[in-house]
């Protein structure tokens, strides 16, 4: 999908700096200003480079899913509790009940997804050395130890784990 | 795409055992599906006219480019939406669905649209809630700008 493509959809709006800075892979979150009063916000880059966040969202969902495979030895977890990382997505499914989580890499604006059964859907940006929702300001371990913590009716403890909002390495 | 639900339909039927993560099947829900092939208010209005709020959100980076637009009425209330949408069946389905509900709606009943409720009336799997979330955005904009327009005229 490319810029002319966008056009062709959408009409004709200025594109010129849209083209400069998606091509360009500008790190500033930006919004850019269309014909009238048509605001496009765009991917927010971060302030990482693009391999930095494939090591970075690599080691999150490994060791996120190394963490809730051990967890799901345990009796508190329901039967049919099962975790599944493949191709750069996390899938959790907690049981029929509760359901199922999924979270995964979004490389093109450098954000992890996730989407929880409860709380829905939330995209977030690697800041200070942690994974935060803009919106809330809440980390992604944060929110995933809270909801875990009440579905398994135990602690979920992710302060180890890399980039924990508590993470000091 | 008839053929595509038809091969979907008839995979799903001939499924022998169903356990949650060995069933892999994906398959649209006849509701996105009926969106797809026929969506409701597609279109645009004119950006110009200073009753139009125009919303764009997404990036074709991302997937999921939407642009929806509302004509609002001299009693607030809107009178007609439309939208025109770049992305997966279930980013189509949620803005067409988006643009049914808002119209008649006034303004302030609009912004309480979540995306919970899109994704409920559509049974979004978990991995399109955000197509949802980003229907319940573009509707926001779409108000934030007639309201910015509205502002500028006082």
């Amino acid at each position: 999908m490319n810029v002319r493509t966008c056009t062709q959809i959408f009409g004709k709006f200025s594109c010129a700096p849209f083209r400069r800075k998606f091509f360009t892979h500008s790190h500033k979150m930006y919004l850019l200003k269309l014909t009238g009063t048509q605001y496009l916000q765009n991917c927010n880059f971060g302030s990482i480079e693009a391999r930095d966040f494939e090591h970075l969202s690599n080691l999150t969902l490994d060791s996120l899913s190394e963490y809730f495979e051990n967890i799901s030895e345990s009796e508190c977890v329901p039967e049919d509790f099962d975790v599944n990382l493949e191709g750069g997505v996390l899938t959790i499914f907690v049981s029929k009940r509760t359901g199922t989580y999924v979270i995964n890499k979004q490389a093109p604006n450098k954000q992890i997804w996730l989407s929880s059964p409860i709380s829905g859907p939330k995209r977030y940006d690697f800041v200070n050395n942690k994974w935060v929702y803009a919106r809330d300001g809440k980390s992604l371990h944060e929110l995933l130890e809270e909801e875990f913590s009440k579905h398994l009716n135990m602690t979920i403890d992710l302060s180890d784990l890399p980039y924990h909002w508590n993470f000091s390495r | 795409m008839a053929a595509l639900r038809r091969l979907l339909f008839t995979n799903v039927r001939n499924v022998q055992s169903v356990s949650p993560m060995s069933l892999s099947i994906r398959a649209y829900h006849e509701k996105v599906i009926d969106h797809y092939e026929n969506p409701r208010n597609v279109g645009t209005l004119d950006k110009k006219s200073k009753t139009v709020g125009t919303g764009l959100v997404g990036a074709p980076a991302c997937g999921d480019v939407m642009r929806l637009q509302i004509e609002v009425g001299d009693d607030g209330k809107i009178v007609d939406a439309k939208f025109k949408t770049f992305g997966c069946g279930s980013a189509i389905a949620s803005s067409s669905l988006a643009t049914e509900w808002i119209k008649g709606k006034s303004v302030g009943e609009a912004a309480t649209i979540k995306n919970t409720h899109i994704a409920k009336e559509l049974s979004l799997p978990p991995v399109k809630l955000h197509c949802s979330m980003l229907a319940e955005d573009a509707i926001k904009a779409a108000i934030k700008d007639y309201a910015v327009k509205q502002e500028s005229l006082e």
